[in-house]
């Protein structure tokens, strides 16, 4: 199968990224783990713009960060630990919703049903 | 990993960053988060590949085009935290001379006053509707105006003096300095309030603003603290926020 580029998953990545969070807290490197393995290695996207959206979310107040204590690696710097929001949940609650409904209608139109 | 690597992950973060106009505390922790990520990229590719050059290059590949990232982090800094950047950018900047900061600040100040005259001459010209009629009307209000301009000037020129004395490098750190920063910044307000006094019974002594005035002369005198213990409650994040841009400022990010 062929995999899934950044450009193909733009107007998408905050849904799947509040989909990750959803099953909890992570920092970016974990949010861009777990989305490939749900993505089954299909999901290929240039890692550096996993944070643009990271910081949209924290703005809009669906994701809240907090820094780790201590720097992960000997020489490196602070992660930070990101979750959902109350408003987070319910946009991601939305987000599913509508993402039902679009696949059911584009399906339909391109003849392969979800 | 070697200190030849790690400082070439820091010039990837930097050229995705340092192009951002935002915050001195949204870049900082820009550029904590992203060099943590490609510092963990690198060590996943390390233990992958086994040397350094091929985990570096796999690095780069996973992290993207840092000039497309930039544009990218451009577009999720709020319109208040870029507004915020342009006013720290009037700030002491890392590598620039006292003179060269005092010009610049001094233009600024200039810039600002003739900014704040205009918008007074085009308001009373809306009022009255001629231009010939604006000097009676706007009275002394562009003395008034040249008012905070004076004193933000002052406080811009000392500012950064003063928390280097507090919180900087051990050879900038300066008590003494420290206190005659604070003790002349005991006399700004006071000192453009009157100053501004004595412009405006120069130039027009029948105005009805100049009583006015000498009631903001003595209420000027309770505030003067205001200044000093602005620096105090400032110092600190200033020295920080001008250390952490002087060690990114430092690097050549040019490839």
């Amino acid at each position: 199968m062929k995999t899934i580029n950044g450009d193909m998953l733009r107007g998408h990545l905050e849904t799947m990224i509040l989909s990750v969070l959803d099953r909890g807290e992570a920092h970016g490197l974990e949010i861009l783990h777990r989305l490939e393995q749900a993505g089954s290695g299909l999901l290929r996207m240039k890692e550096g713009s996993i944070y643009p959206a990271l910081y949209r979310l924290e703005g809009a107040g669906k994701i809240k960060a907090v820094w780790e204590p201590k720097p992960h690696a000997r020489r490196g710097a602070r992660r930070r630990i990101y979750s959902l929001t109350p408003k987070g949940k319910r946009e991601f609650a939305k987000g599913q919703t509508e993402w039902a409904s679009f696949v059911q209608v584009v399906g339909a139109i391109v003849g392969a049903p979800a | 990993m070697s200190e030849e690597v790690l400082t070439k992950l820091i010039v990837l973060v930097e050229r995705a960053v340092r192009p951002v106009r935002a915050n001195v505390s949204r870049k900082r922790l820009m550029r904590e988060e992203l060099l943590a990520h490609v510092t963990a990229i690198f060590e996943e590719e390390a233990e992958k590949a086994g040397d350094e050059g091929t985990a570096l290059e796999r690095t780069r590949q996973r992290f993207g085009d840092p000039l497309e990232l930039s544009s990218e982090l451009q577009r999720s800094v709020s319109k208040w935290n870029r507004i915020e950047g342009f006013l720290q950018s009037a700030r002491l900047k890392p590598g620039e001379s006292p003179p060269h900061y005092a010009g610049r600040i001094a233009v600024g100040a200039v810039v600002v006053y003739l900014g704040l005259t205009a918008c007074l001459v085009l308001q009373v010209v809306a009022v009255t509707g001629k231009l010939q009629l604006w000097l009676p009307h706007l009275g002394s209000s562009p003395v008034v105006a040249a008012f905070p301009v004076i004193a933000a000037f002052l406080g811009m020129l000392v500012a950064p003096v003063h928390s280097r004395a507090l919180f900087g490098t051990r050879s900038e750190r300066n008590l003494r300095l420290a206190i005659v920063c604070l003790a002349a910044s005991l006399a700004f307000l006071p000192g453009a309030t009157y100053l501004t006094y004595f412009v405006l019974t120069q130039i027009a002594p029948d105005h009805d603003d100049i009583r006015e005035f000498a009631d903001v002369c003595w209420f000027s005198l309770i505030c003067a603290p205001m200044f000093p213990l602005c620096l105090v409650a400032g110092a600190r994040t200033y020295a920080n926020d001008f250390r952490d841009e002087q060690k990114w400022a430092r690097l050549e990010i040019e490839e």
